[in-house]
């Protein structure tokens, strides 16, 4: 992808991805529990049948949560101490 | 003045306009097409289409969960509706940050406000847009789908930007994460990721690194980052999934990546570039409900991928078959057809089938088959409907201008006209950006034509397609919509530069703009998009399935009669009972031994003499007519609501079986005949389940999907039930055999609120409210709930002679769909007319007759015998003249058809009839036989 272009000698970086932009061990820690969490969805799913309860509302709640909360979090929180460039 | 605040009520603003309005006119419950198979996939997750879409369900979900409304439909619906005015707010946003970024933050507050309504008139533009208004009015996935592409179009340029929270290099692995994601929605969401990649490679280079050499080495770079996402994650894991080399293979590549993102030493881009493989990989995970769910055999089971080998072919579409892109067989001009012998690159003309062949002849080349029908027809012409104004709804409806377009028009509301005022903005704004910034300018110009122009290249499409495909281009319409607002600050700038800085006038044109655009566009839209009081698609599928006895097997055809069947019976719990088979998918075997071995919701299995193995093995056979006899259990024969009918009433016995001359249903290219695997299987089906079970073929399917049945067929209601004996034919269209009992039960009794059970009465909601709109599937529809009455009140007259009945039944049909709201096609109003008539009813029938003339007269000069639409212009004219004694008139007809017909002694007799009236003045003889029935076209 793009992103990997590698630095060209003599050219100016733009991008610069400093150790505070990449994601850091919390980050880590809750895409953890994200991914953890949608396993346990699916296999909650898989416990249920066709049209049973488990299968039909409870793993897909969980699966939200993992999928669209968790995840998602994990990606752009930022710690506090570390987060010097918001305004 | 605190421009952050007031741009954030801007964005709240528009936000709840497009909310509001979406709501306002959201189908009520499911819509035809794809989304009732949808929110049933949704609601019970099931496993929709191939490649099916697991996120869109998981969210669709959530929505059905929802308290709101009972209709779980309805629920569903407002994720696209949600999902659209967001998409709404991310076009404002995206403006608002490239005018910021070119003009800085406005100093005054007429400043702020030209900047803050130029971007709001282009995010509305988009918001009543033709074919995403239509998209957020339904549970379908492009509303969700354009949701994915306008986040990761503002995020990616708030990371260009370097604005806020999002300039942090984690806004790429957000987007490779929602990129991830929105493959469990559409893959076409997936393009815009090159708007993405251009960005990155814009804002890693100088400005004086941006040459030929660099450019190339990114567009590599950028192909071979896309194939690592499609077809590579996409297709690849599921496919070595299946084997343990395969699987050992994944879980290396799957070490490595996390290795290389755990290890602090290496580079942080490569760590980074690692960790976004790994995040697509993750949203991608949605899929994994598929065989999860596949097997466990829920109701809606497409394809029952549960193997891995299930999935790939689920995966990869190989339901539909393939075509050929960069090179392959192509329509030879010189044989007329295509050539199988010769491969030629880039092929256009490709498809074999007849129909195809057919419309490829009507082409001078490949290049203006491409130029005239593919870019012109399919995709311009839908740009144009969205920036420019469209004709009408029916099929190929071509873009309105200012010039007249009456016979597109004559469906309600239509035309809509934007005096191409969104379109002049929209190029002003392309210029304008360009001119600012070049590079964010590409990066959206490639995003526009990938979605477009690239897209009808990858399309390849055949011509014609079953129903209009503007919704795969909404991409493309999203990208120009941001310049149609960038367009109204362009020409904001270009009158301040010129007359000087009075910001006033600026506003002013920015307010005129305002309501030039959008505000037009609403008021021209709304009642076409207005969808709230539509119910066609839920009633037609609770008609149909009322139509049915207990236990009943229903033959459906498409995916109109099928889909929404399907949402009432499982998402709605209607009618479980009836057993739909869908016959073109019976054409393949995962669908016959579902129906041979489920039960689902407790319906009864379909009995097959086959095996599993042999439906896995059947293959379509070569065939001569031939004839076919289906054994009748005399004693034991389950009548049903066919005890009702008095012929069969009046029989002493049932025959012993019932025989069939079934005839071939296809010729391949080489001439042999042959028939389906579903017409092997409807035999069969019938052979095993008729004594036992009442079946039902719906009037909607092809009459040679119905294996040559068509004497021993009844109508009740919306369906025709097989009769175990062979009943009187007549060969005209409506006076054909009706149960009329049980159709008169159904048609003169209505219910607004559904049953479960079986149960008489239609729903026919809304359908006579003077604010209905109707989409084109849904006024078809209309079509076939009118043949219903009629054919019903024709039979009662003719066979029952029962004036009075069939003269209510004409009533309650004007009652329920009054003509006034509903398009009455032509000929069905001929067909009433000429009813009319026969009911004795003269002052009816001049009314109708009346606004008929003119039509017919018309086409008196092109087809006077009525070859071409199978009615004659003259019986239908001599007709009238005598009724309404205008014999002169007659006689004018019947001396033009002497004309072609000159010693027609027919015709000489009918002109001395008439002349002995006109010196009579009156009738003077008992008039000739000329009652309706003869005057309607045999057929």
């Amino acid at each position: 992808m793009a992103k990997v272009q590698r630095k060209r000698k003599g050219a100016k970086r733009i991008i610069d991805v400093p150790e505070a932009e990449l994601p850091q061990r919390v980050n880590y820690m809750i895409l953890g529990a994200g991914v953890l969490v949608v396993i346990i969805g699916f296999l909650v799913m898989s416990a249920g049948d066709a049209v049973s309860p488990l299968s039909v509302t409870i793993a897909p709640i969980i699966l939200f949560l993992g999928f669209c909360v968790i995840i998602p979090i994990g990606i752009i929180y930022k710690p506090k101490k570390i987060t010097g460039d918001e305004a | 003045m605190n421009f952050t605040l007031w741009h954030r009520i801007t964005a709240a603003v528009v936000f709840l306009i497009s909310t509001v309005v979406f709501l306002l006119t959201v189908a009520p419950t499911i819509s035809f097409w794809d989304c009732g198979e949808f929110i049933t996939a949704a609601v019970t997750m099931g496993v929709p289409h191939p490649p099916g879409a697991p996120f869109f369900q998981l969210i669709g979900r959530m929505f059905s969960l929802l308290p709101f409304s009972d209709d779980l439909g309805f629920r569903v619906n407002l994720m696209s509706t949600f999902s659209s005015s967001l998409t709404v707010l991310f076009v404002y946003l995206t403006s608002i940050r490239l005018l910021r970024q070119w003009k800085g933050e406005p100093q005054s507050p007429m400043a702020a406000l030209g900047m803050l309504i130029s971007a709001a008139t282009g995010a509305l533009i988009l918001s009543f847009s033709d074919t995403f208004w239509f998209n957020a009015s339904e549970a379908e996935v492009y509303g969700i789908g354009m949701f994915f592409i306008s986040a990761v179009v503002w995020i990616g340029l708030e990371w260009y930007f370097h604005i806020g929270v999002f300039n942090s290099e984690r806004s790429l692995l957000l987007i490779a994460y929602l990129m991830g994601l929105s493959i469990g929605v559409h893959l076409l969401s997936l393009l815009a990721l090159f708007f993405v990649f251009f960005l990155v490679y814009f804002r890693e280079r100088n400005r004086e690194d941006i040459n030929a050499r660099t450019l190339v080495l990114a567009l590599a770079i950028m192909a071979a980052g896309f194939g690592v996402i499609y077809p590579g994650i996409v297709k690849y894991i599921p496919a070595l999934l299946g084997s343990t080399g395969g699987l050992i293979f994944l879980f290396v590549i799957l070490f490595a990546l996390i290795a290389t993102v755990a290890m602090k030493k290496l580079h942080p881009q490569l760590r980074m570039a690692a960790l976004a493989i790994l995040l697509v990989t993750l949203g991608y995970s949605t899929y994994v409900m598929v065989p999860i769910r596949a097997s466990q055999q829920p109701a809606l089971n497409e394809n029952a991928p549960a193997t891995l080998e299930g999935l790939y072919s689920f995966l990869n579409r190989d339901q539909y078959g393939s075509y050929p892109l960069l090179k392959g067989p192509n329509y030879s001009d010189r044989t007329r057809s295509v050539d199988f012998g010769k491969e030629v690159f880039l092929p256009r003309r490709w498809s074999p089938d007849a129909e195809h062949v057919q419309n490829y002849a009507n082409y001078s080349s490949d290049l203006d088959y491409f130029l005239s029908y593919q870019f012109g027809h399919i995709y311009l012409r839908y740009f144009l409907w969205n920036f420019v104004g469209r004709a009408g709804d029916l099929q190929n409806a071509p873009v309105a201008f200012i010039g007249e377009v009456d016979d597109w028009s004559e469906s309600s509301g239509y035309p809509n006209r934007y005096y191409a005022i969104p379109l002049i903005l929209g190029l002003i704004g392309m210029y304008y950006h360009f001119r600012k910034d070049y590079r964010t300018g590409t990066a959206f110009a490639v995003l526009f034509f990938i979605m477009g122009i690239g897209l009808v290249l990858y399309f390849n499409m055949v011509n014609p397609q079953v129903r209009e495909r503007d919704y795969f281009f909404v991409g493309s319409f999203f990208a120009f919509a941001i310049w149609t607002g960038i367009g109204v600050y362009g020409l904001i700038d270009l009158l301040l530069t010129r007359i000087g800085r009075n910001e006033a006038v600026g506003v002013a044109l920015a307010v005129l703009m305002l309501v030039a655009g959008p505000v037009n566009m609403l008021a021209q839209n709304y009642r076409t998009h207005d969808r709230h009081y539509n119910y066609v698609a839920f009633d037609y599928a609770y008609n149909l399935l009322q139509s049915c006895d207990q236990d009943a097997i229903l033959f459906t055809g498409g995916d109109n009669d099928t889909f929404p069947v399907w949402y009432l019976q499982y998402a709605a719990g209607i009618r479980r009972d009836v057993r739909v088979v869908n016959l073109s998918l019976l054409n393949t075997s995962w669908y016959s031994k579902q129906l041979k071995n489920e039960r689902p919701y407790g319906a009864k299995t379909v009995a097959f003499s086959y095996s599993d193995t042999e439906l896995d093995q059947m293959r379509p056979v070569q065939w001569e007519p031939q004839n076919l006899s289906i054994p009748v259990d005399p004693e034991g024969f389950n009548l049903g609501s066919l005890a009702e009918l008095p012929y069969i009433k009046n029989l002493p016995r049932l025959p012993e079986k019932i025989d069939i001359t079934v005839q071939s249903t296809y010729v391949d290219p080489a001439g042999t005949q042959g028939i389906r695997v579903q017409d092997i299987l409807v035999m069969d089906i019938l052979n095993n389940n008729f004594n036992t079970r009442p079946i039902y073929f719906a009037l909607s399917t092809a009459t040679t999907d119905r294996v040559s049945l068509d004497n021993y067929l009844v109508v009740e209601g919306l369906a025709q039930r097989v009769a175990p004996v062979a009943l009187p034919q007549r060969g005209n269209r409506y006076y054909t055999n009706v149960n009329t009992a049980v159709t008169q039960r159904h048609l003169m009794d209505l219910r607004s609120v559904p049953d479960s059970n079986r149960a008489f009465g239609f729903m026919f909601r809304e359908l006579n409210n003077p604010e209905i709109n109707l989409d084109e599937a849904s006024t078809k529809m209309i079509y076939s709930f009118r043949v219903a009455h009629m054919g019903l009140a024709q039979v009662m007259l003719q066979d029952e002679g029962n004036i009075e009945g069939a003269t209510k039944v004409l009533a309650q049909m004007d009652k329920t769909i009054p003509a006034e709201y509903h398009e009455f096609d032509r000929s069905l109003r001929t067909d009433l007319t000429n009813m009319f008539l026969m009911l004795g009813d003269t002052t009816r029938y001049r009314a109708a007759a009346d606004k008929l003339e003119a039509d017919f007269l018309k086409e008196m000069e092109s087809d006077p015998t009525g070859q071409r639409t199978g009615r004659s212009p003259v019986l239908f004219l001599l007709e009238y003249y005598d009724v309404t004694e205008q014999w002169d008139k007659g006689i004018g007809i019947l001396q033009k058809v002497q004309q072609l017909y000159p010693d027609d002694p027919m015709v000489l007799e009918r002109i001395r009839e008439f002349q002995s009236y006109i010196d009579a003045g009156k009738r003077v003889t008992p008039a000739p036989d000329t009652t309706a029935a003869s005057t309607m076209p045999q057929r």
